[in-house]
């Protein structure tokens, strides 16, 4: 071989000039050929707006529905063959409203190269109850991608359709409301900061700003509530979610900026923008660095409305973290004597609960399946949680260190929750971070943080593992009694009113895991009622304690004694709201409660009668402490107290102010107690929906089940926990 | 693709041209002009114009997308040279904007002339883009050498000052001893492949595997022998001893620019080395064979140390500065996770980590130096109390970089360390699960130091109540430095993209 070269080079040598000839030959062939190669190229595809460019269309009002046009355009050298355009949807698995359909097109034809044609989609909603279309169109091809290899799914163009609401002008502010409400308060910290920077001094406008945003926020809320569909299920499209913002974020990582409600996230979203507005009322008695601290607050409900709207997962663990910092800095700077003990507490264990929920995260964005992002482009990875809860986690057989990767990812998920919830023995860092945290942070810290570790499970843990979260359910709701129980004892050994108050949140967040661990729609339902009552009383409770402590600055229960002369008012207030918290029927609480053991007693009946008699102790530790402050005798020595001489020795009565923000819970625990229909009425669904998923492990509303999402039970374990649920 | 020969090269050769240039002409600035402020502004002007065109020479060429191997394949002109010239220029530059205040309020500050520090940066920014373009492994040398002997100069730059000196001096003698044992390796790794060019060397490497089924041992040994040198460079823990002296002593610019430049410089050349020569990159650890390399395993060990020593240590430090010395080991070992991956998505977290790496890590020493300075150089936490009343934007942007660091979103160190996390996760074995919680575990355990920092700053009672003054340089540098921290974290898209298109490496030999 190697001799036969040498030959033919000198061979080439000798005819240097036939050699150049025959290379040039060589040369315009060469470029022949490639020409002659470029006629069998291959077609590529791409999708647009008719005004070039890619990226999804908008559907515009025509006639009865609405209609876009978007271009197939073929962008390789060679024909392009389309087999089928169709929209994204089944009836199995209904990704979008009904109602969307395709103009007529002869199918299939040809693209040479360069050429384009254009496909109408027309969306007729009808009675469709979904308010927007979010959705693809699919266009199946003999295309290759860029690198010439086949593509691995048909070539997608995203849909956008938005029916008004009927607002005028101010449409976009119902279309958006979900991003309005999550990032309103984000004025008020760029407010603060450039006041801050012009040197302006009158703080307490400040103060009022923050009080108008949330008042804002509480209209914006109201109006959600009135416009919000709580019969929209999955199959009504859009996955089930309404108010969906959702665009491409940054398209390197396939994250979206996604958000929408649905029947587990709306009483959060309420919840939020009330107790938010609560608080702001209760931050008057703030009275150092009143920038900061209104920068911190705005922040913070900020983070809290983003992680209650957020269906990506990284934007959820963005705005998760966003809002660790400033309550950090609200419990470390306007906190207690042991402020700075109690914010380093609460920081360490929720960041070391969500560094392991990250991990959890990137396993999920790294093993979904092929989908499309909004605008239509084709990835292999997601974040959005619609999509991975198509994925069937189990059925992959992923393994990490040894273990089943969903129970691993499983535990990683409800460790970082249970540490917000707080579980028992993660419960730590609530008494202090209670104790420590001015009033107004204890009431956004009680009636919405705690809210994120059980909204968390439902939206993570049981909507995107089902399988596993029936092979924890058992430990789920024995987790719950303990909870139950050993906060109440200890709420019952206190002498602190705040520390009572925060272990008694311990004790009916307990109420929540049980609920949730009976995997019945009872149960689901008990544990979302349960959240939101929780999130009103506790919400009372501590703007009590506040009133008080801003009085006397002291909370030691058994220094009081017949005040019930002194401050008549007051006590009634808090009469009222310890009822409500030990369950009294009549209060909002009361149906948390109830509705639990009704849940879980199919299932759990040992687990229930333990738990009930924590309901005793319960009773028992609120009237006691009732009992040590409000009745008996006054005792003389206060009339001498320091604090209370500007006041003539006799405590002033609970003012204006103070009611102002306790008449709005007031009114709904109250309202909700005796009628709680308008709650419900927003609950029923969702909770029948995420029972839907963990009891069949479907996704999809419909009896039939999707291709490759069988029912599987993890089987492997060997214990019998699934059997006994039948 | 023939390797340029030595005229042919020069015409790539612009940017070094422009450094060497810039370098002449200060020391003759230096000679010939009185004023002391004339002096160093002009000096300063004509070290950032140097820098400019050097940073736009590598624009061009990363736009152009030019790739060539130069000087008979002593160095590689291509994308990701040109990538690491540009943040090798910028951060020069902002090092010496740090210094400026200090150099115009001391005439002769502690007897050195502040045009030296000028020339002597710009000497190292020239030695750093040999390191990132070398491809032999005596350019490595040289190049690193080059580093390393200024930045010794650099780290005792405090004449008369013991912490100083004593700095400079570990930093010799680490430097020698590292130096020698990466020699030492290097002539094992020539032993067997008989030849110092990276891409001969890796088909040697390939062959010599495929022969004997395995790596072979005494490569195996000569690489690690190398790493001992390049981790010297990196600060990889068991050769991070020097670090916290030289930190604390030299002058916080020279500091800064030391914790970011040649840092990077040694990660670029860790890079190369292990894609080009090792062909890492190209067959994932594979080695284009069924031979499962050993470098995940030396890398994740490496990375594990680092990580844990770095954080560990700063837990208990008093001195903010020692403080974010040891934070800046922790960094190197986050960042050689991503060798432990070592395919496009590794090698892509470790590039952006880099770059946001570089920003953080910059503002933080900045902000130190800053409070330093309004309190006649104390460093130490308690210059650090109340200033959340003292100087609310100062602490603020210190609590951007230091949060940042800490890898809390939406800043640009989450997102950093969440590509680093993923891309060991996407592997999916239990080496990687091991790093990945590992590095998970690292990230909060350095939570506690940082927002130690935070606690002084905002939680504690200032001693004075006087508002600390900051040069405007100072306010502007920061402000130029916490922006990018923020977009980074919340819109990456385009740095990424850009981070991903420029890795491109010249293989051939």
């Amino acid at each position: 071989m190697f001799q036969r070269t040498v030959h033919m080079a000198r061979t080439f040598a000798r005819y240097r000039l036939f050699v150049a000839l025959l290379a040039l030959a060589a040369t315009a062939l060469g470029a022949g050929s490639a020409r002659a190669a470029g006629a069998e190229g291959r077609g590529r595809i791409e999708l647009g707006p008719t005004t070039g460019g890619r990226g999804s269309i908008d559907l515009v009002t025509e006639g009865e529905g609405y209609q876009g046009t978007f271009e197939v355009r073929n962008v390789g050298d060679g024909p392009l063959t389309v087999t089928r355009i169709a929209t994204r949807t089944s009836a199995e698995d209904p990704r979008m409203p009904p109602g969307v359909g395709l103009k007529e097109h002869p199918i299939p034809f040809v693209l040479e190269p360069g050429e384009t044609t254009e496909v109408t989609v027309r969306w007729t909603p009808g009675a469709a109850r979904a308010r927007e279309l979010y959705g693809h169109v699919l266009v199946e091809s003999d295309a290759v991608r860029e690198d010439g290899t086949p593509r691995l799914q048909p070539a997608a163009v995203g849909l956008r359709a938005e029916r008004p609401l009927g607002l005028g002008p101010f449409d976009w502010i119902g279309r958006h409301i979900l991003s309005i409400m999550t990032f309103l308060p984000l004025v008020g910290v760029i407010a603060i900061f450039i006041a801050h920077l012009l040197g302006y001094k009158k703080d307490k406008y400040l103060r009022l700003m923050t009080v108008v945003l949330m008042g804002l926020e509480v209209l914006l809320a109201a109006w959600l509530y009135y416009k919000f569909d709580s019969r929209m299920l999955r199959g009504d499209g859009n996955d089930g979610f309404q108010f969906v913002d959702r665009v491409v974020w940054v398209r390197s990582l396939n994250v979206e900026y996604f958000v929408g409600v649905d029947g587990i996230s709306i009483t959060m979203v309420l919840l939020t923008a009330l107790i938010s507005f609560v608080g702001a009322i209760a931050s008057y008695s703030v009275e150092k660095q009143l920038k900061g601290y209104f920068a911190m607050y705005n922040l913070l409900v900020v983070g809290m409305m983003g992680t209650f709207v957020a269906l990506d997962l990284l934007l959820f663990f963005v705005f998760w973290e966003v809002m660790l910092l400033p309550m950090y800095f609200l419990i470390g700077i306007w906190g207690g004597p042991r402020r700075q003990y109690a914010a380093i507490k609460f920081f360490v264990y929720t960041l070391a609960g969500s560094v392991f929920m990250l991990l959890g995260f990137i396993f999920f964005y790294l093993n979904s399946d092929p989908t499309y992002m909004v605008d239509g482009q084709s990835v292999t990875r997601i974040f959005a949680i619609p999509e991975l809860q198509r994925v069937a986690w189990l059925s992959k057989g992923l393994l990490i260190l040894g273990m089943s990767a969903v129970k691993v990812v499983w535990v990683w998920l409800f460790v970082a929750f249970a540490i917000k919830i707080p579980m028992f023995p993660f419960h730590t860092w609530l008494p202090d971070a209670h104790v420590e945290a001015p009033t107004a942070i204890s009431v956004i810290l009680a009636g919405v943080l705690l809210k994120m570790g059980t909204y968390g499970i439902l939206r993570m843990n049981f909507a995107l593992l089902p399988e596993a979260t029936r092979w924890a359910a058992p430990a789920m709701a024995i987790f719950g009694v303990i909870n139950i129980i050993y906060g109440a004892f200890c709420a019952m050994a206190q002498k602190d009113l705040k520390k009572l108050v925060a272990y008694s949140s311990v004790s009916h967040m307990g109420f929540t895991l049980l609920a949730l661990g009976a995997l019945t729609p009872q149960g689901i339902e008990a544990c979302l009622v349960q959240m939101f009552n929780h999130g009103l009383i506790t919400g009372m409770l501590f703007t009590l304690v506040g009133v008080v402590y801003d009085r006397v600055h002291t909370r030691d229960l058994d220094k009081f004694g017949g005040l019930a002369q002194e401050m008549p008012l007051y006590s009634a207030f808090v009469g009222f709201a310890f009822m409500a918290s030990l369950g009294l029927p009549g209060l909002s609480g009361f149906w948390g409660e109830a509705m639990t053991f009704i849940g879980s007693f199919p299932r759990y009946r040992l687990l229930v009668v333990i738990a009930a008699t924590g309901v005793i102790v319960t009773a028992a530790y609120h009237l006691w402490a009732l009992q040590r402050m409000f009745l008996g005798k006054f005792r003389e020595e206060w009339r001498t107290n320091k604090y209370l001489e500007p006041h003539g020795g006799r405590f002033p009565e609970i003012n204006g102010r103070e009611m102002f923000s306790l008449a709005p819970l007031a009114i709904l625990v109250l309202v909700l107690g005796f009628w709680p229909r308008p709650l419900l009425r927003l609950i029923d669904q969702g909770s029948l929906q995420v029972h839907r998923m963990i009891d069949t492990g479907s996704v999809a509303p419909v009896a039939a089940l999707p291709a490759g999402r069988e029912p599987t039970v993890l089987a492997a374990t060997g214990d019998d926990t699934d059997g006994e649920a039948r | 693709m023939k390797p340029l020969d030595n005229i042919q090269s020069l015409g790539y050769f612009g940017a070094e041209f422009a450094l060497v240039g810039a370098m002449l002409l200060v020391i003759l600035w230096d000679l010939f002009v009185k004023n002391h402020r004339t002096k160093v502004l002009g000096a300063l002007a004509l070290t950032v114009a140097a820098l400019g065109v050097s940073a736009s020479m590598a624009g061009l060429g990363l736009a152009a997308g030019t790739s060539e191997t130069l000087f008979g394949g002593l160095l590689a002109y291509d994308r990701f040279s040109n990538l690491f010239r540009i943040l090798f220029a910028f951060v020069t530059a902002v090092a010496l904007l740090f210094a400026l205040p200090s150099a115009l309020a001391r005439p002769k500050r502690e007897g050195r002339n502040a045009a030296e520090m000028h020339m002597l940066m710009l000497a190292v920014t020239l030695g750093m883009n040999l390191m990132a373009a070398s491809r032999s492994l005596l350019m490595i040398y040289v190049s690193l050498e080059l580093v390393s002997v200024l930045s010794f100069v650099l780290a005792g730059f405090k004449l008369g000052d013991k912490k100083s000196s004593e700095g400079a001096l570990k930093y010799v003698i680490y430097g020698g001893v590292a130096s020698g044992v990466m020699l030492y390796g290097m002539s094992w790794v020539y032993g067997l492949t008989s030849s110092l060019n990276l891409g001969e060397i890796a088909v040697a490497v390939h062959k010599l595997t495929v022969a004997q089924g395995k790596v072979p041992e005494p490569l195996f040994l000569g690489v690690v022998c190398m790493l001992a040198g390049l981790g010297y460079k990196v600060s990889a823990a068991p050769f991070h001893m020097w670090t916290p002296d030289v930190y604390e002593g030299a002058p916080t610019p020279v500091t800064a620019f030391l914790s970011v430049g040649p840092k990077a410089a040694g990660f670029a050349l860790l890079l190369r080395f292990f894609s080009d020569a090792l062909g890492a990159d190209r067959a994932g650890w594979l080695l284009g064979s069924d031979v499962q390399a050993p470098w995940t395993i030396v890398a994740g060990c490496l990375a594990m140390a680092t990580m844990t020593v770095g954080n560990l240590s700063a837990l208990n430090q008093d001195n903010v500065k020692r403080m974010l010395a040891y934070s800046s080991i922790a960094h190197a070992g986050y960042m050689l996770l991503g060798f432990a991956v070592f395919d496009g998505p590794g090698t892509t977290a470790i590039g952006f980590y880099v770059f946001a790496y570089c920003f953080m890590n910059l503002g933080a020493f900045l902000v130190v130096m800053a409070v330093a300075e309004a309190n006649g150089g104390d460093e130490t936490l308690a210059a650090f109390r109340g200033l959340g009343k003292r100087a609310p934007v100062l602490a603020l942007a210190l609590s951007i970089f230091l949060f940042s660091l800490a890898g809390v979103p939406p800043l640009a160190g989450f997102v950093g360390k969440f590509y680093l996390f993923s891309a060991l996760v996407g592997v999916g074995d239990t080496w990687s699960w091991v790093l990945a919680v590992g590095g998970v575990l690292n990230s909060l355990v350095s939570l506690f130091f940082y927002a130690r920092v935070a606690r002084a700053m905002y939680l504690t009672e200032p001693e004075s109540a006087e508002p600390v003054k900051v040069s405007r340089v100072h306010g502007v540098a920061t402000f130029a430095l916490a922006l990018p921290t923020i977009v980074l974290g919340v819109y990456w898209a385009p740095v990424y993209d850009f981070v991903q298109g420029s890795l491109a490496m010249v293989h051939s030999r």
